[in-house]
C-alpha cells in the first residue's frame, strides 16, 4: 500500500480513538478549552482592515502580537511557561494564522472540548510543543515579521527546556510573515533562527494575491473618474490595511514598500528575499476544483490565493528561488480548509518526521 | 475595556469622517448646479442668495452632526471610565485582606 495513504488509514483511525477517549485520559485533554469567541474574531477582523490606523491611534482594539494559550497572551517568562507547558519538549513548533483571523483558524474538530490542531497533533505525534500567534494583520508584513522575530527570540529565551528544533507553520499572510521574520532573524543574528529545521507554507500568495490586485485597479478606475461619489468609493477602497496592500506582490521586507505610494497602480517594488538555506522550505496549495490542472484551478487556486503563487513558482527575477518537490497541491480545497484539514496534517506531519 | 474604548473611539472617528465625506460630496454636486446657473445672467444675483444661504444651513447641519458625535462620544468616555473606576474599586476590595 501507498506509505501515504497507509498513514492517511492511520491518522483516520487515531482521530477515531481520540473521539472514544476513556476516563482514564489525562484532565488536560478533558478540560474544555477556551478558544477566541465572536468578539476575538470580529476584533480580529478589524485589525486586518484597518490594523494600521488602529496602531497609529493608539486604539484600544489593536492586538498587540503575543503568544495565545486559551484564549489568552502568553507571558513570557521561564516560570510561567513552566507552569503553563507541562509537557514542554525541546522542540517547538509556532503556527501563524493570515489576514484577519484568529488562532481558532487551525481548530478543526472537538474532542470532548479539546481542539485538535495541527500544533496539538504534532505535539502528540512527534513531541513538539505547540505555540500559536496571533497579531494585528493589518501592519505591513516586515513589521510583523520585525516583532515576530524578537518574539521568537524572547520565547526561546524564556523556554524551560533547551530548544534544539523549531518549526514554523504558516496560513496564507502567515507564511509571508515567516519569511519576512526569517529574514530579519538572521540579519540581527538572532540565535533562534539557527534552531529552525522546517518552515511550512500553507496557502501563502508568494507571488501576490489576485483579489488584491483588483482591488488596486477598481480604486485607481474610480479615482480617474471625475465624480464625487466614485471618488469617495476609490477613497473607502483604500482605506485596506498596508497588510492587505502587501499582499499585493507579497511585500516581506520594508524596503519593497518604504517611500513608495501604496496606491499606484500595479506597480512591484518587491526586491528579492532569498530563503534560509539551512531551513527546509514546504509548500500546501490548494485548488477549488477537483482537477488541479483544469484552468478555473489555475487561475483562482483555492479561491484567494493563485495555484502557482502558493507553489511558490518564480514569476520574475526578484522571487526567491523555491525547491522543487516540497509542493503538495491539495485539489477540491479552499483557501481556510487548508488550515484545519485531516490530510493536509498528514502531509506535514511526513515532512517533520 | 480598553477594547470597549477603542471599538467607542473607532465609531466615533467614522461617524466623524463619513460626516466629512457627506458633506464635501454634497458640497461638490451643489456647487456644480449653482456653477450652472449662475452662468446665466437673469439668474446671477438670486442664485448667489440661494447659494450663500444653502451653503450656511448645510455647513451648519453638518457642524450640528460633528457636535452631537462628539459629544456622545464624550458621554460614553465619561460613562466607560465611570464603569472602569468602579470595576477597579471592586476588584481593590475583594482581593484586600479581611
Amino acid at each position: 500500500m501507498d506509505p501515504i495513504k497507509e498513514s492517511e488509514n492511520q491518522m483516520k483511525k487515531h482521530l477515531e480513538e481520540k473521539q472514544q477517549l476513556s476516563e482514564a485520559e489525562s484532565v488536560e485533554k478533558q478540560r474544555p478549552q477556551k478558544s477566541p469567541g465572536w468578539i476575538d474574531k470580529a476584533i480580529s477582523a478589524v485589525n486586518g482592515v484597518v490594523g494600521d490606523y488602529l496602531k497609529e491611534k493608539n486604539n484600544g482594539l489593536e492586538i498587540q502580537m503575543a503568544f495565545y494559550h486559551e484564549n489568552q497572551p502568553l507571558c513570557l517568562e521561564k516560570a510561567s511557561l513552566k507552569k503553563m507547558f507541562p509537557r514542554a519538549t525541546q522542540k517547538i513548533c509556532v503556527l501563524v494564522h493570515g489576514l484577519a483571523c484568529t488562532e481558532s483558524i487551525w481548530q478543526f474538530s472537538t474532542v470532548d472540548g479539546t481542539h485538535l490542531t495541527y500544533g496539538s497533533l504534532l505535539q502528540e505525534d512527534l513531541g513538539f510543543t505547540p505555540f500559536y500567534l496571533r497579531y494585528n494583520t493589518g501592519l505591513h508584513i516586515s513589521d510583523n515579521g520585525g516583532f515576530f522575530a524578537d518574539l521568537m527570540q524572547s520565547l526561546v529565551e524564556s523556554y524551560p527546556k533547551k530548544v534544539r528544533e523549531i518549526i514554523l507553520i504558516g496560513h496564507s499572510m502567515g507564511g509571508l510573515v515567516i519569511r519576512s521574520a526569517c529574514r530579519v532573524g538572521k540579519e540581527r543574528q538572532q540565535p533562534w533562527i539557527d534552531r529552525v529545521g522546517r518552515a511550512i507554507y500553507i496557502g501563502s500568495p508568494h507571488s501576490g494575491a489576485p483579489l488584491e490586485k483588483i482591488g488596486n485597479i477598481a480604486s485607481y478606475i474610480l479615482h480617474g473618474i471625475n465624480e464625487p461619489y466614485t471618488r469617495l468609493a476609490g477613497n473607502v477602497i483604500n482605506l485596506r490595511s498596508s497588510g492587505i496592500k502587501d499582499l499585493r506582490y507579497a511585500n516581506v521586507a520594508k524596503h519593497d514598500w518604504h517611500g513608495f505610494d501604496p496606491d499606484e497602480l500595479l506597480k512591484s517594488r518587491k526586491t528579492k528575499t532569498p530563503l534560509e538555506h539551512h531551513i527546509a522550505h514546504y509548500f500546501v496549495a490548494g485548488a477549488i476544483m477537483k482537477d488541479e490542472k483544469n484552468w478555473i484551478s489555475s487561475i483562482i487556486g483555492d479561491s484567494l490565493v493563485g495555484l502557482s503563487s502558493a507553489k511558490g513558482q518564480a514569476e520574475t527575477e526578484n522571487s526567491p528561488v523555491f525547491p522543487d518537490g516540497n509542493v503538495r497541491v491539495f485539489p477540491g480545497f479552499h483557501h481556510n480548509r487548508l488550515a484545519y484539514d485531516p490530510d493536509v496534517y498528514q502531509q506535514i506531519r511526513h515532512w517533520c518526521a | 475595556m480598553e477594547k470597549l474604548k477603542g471599538a467607542k473611539d473607532l465609531l466615533q472617528e467614522m461617524v466623524e469622517k463619513g460626516t466629512t465625506a457627506v458633506e464635501d460630496i454634497h458640497k461638490e454636486t451643489a456647487d456644480r448646479y449653482f456653477n450652472v446657473l449662475e452662468e446665466v445672467p437673469l439668474f446671477q444675483v438670486p442664485v448667489k442668495g440661494v447659494r450663500l444661504v444653502h451653503d450656511a444651513i448645510a455647513s451648519n447641519v453638518y457642524d450640528v452632526i460633528r457636535l452631537v458625535n462628539r459629544g456622545v462620544g464624550m458621554a460614553a468616555g465619561a460613562a466607560l471610565d465611570g464603569l472602569d473606576r468602579s470595576e477597579n474599586k471592586n476588584k481593590a476590595a475583594a482581593t484586600k485582606p479581611e
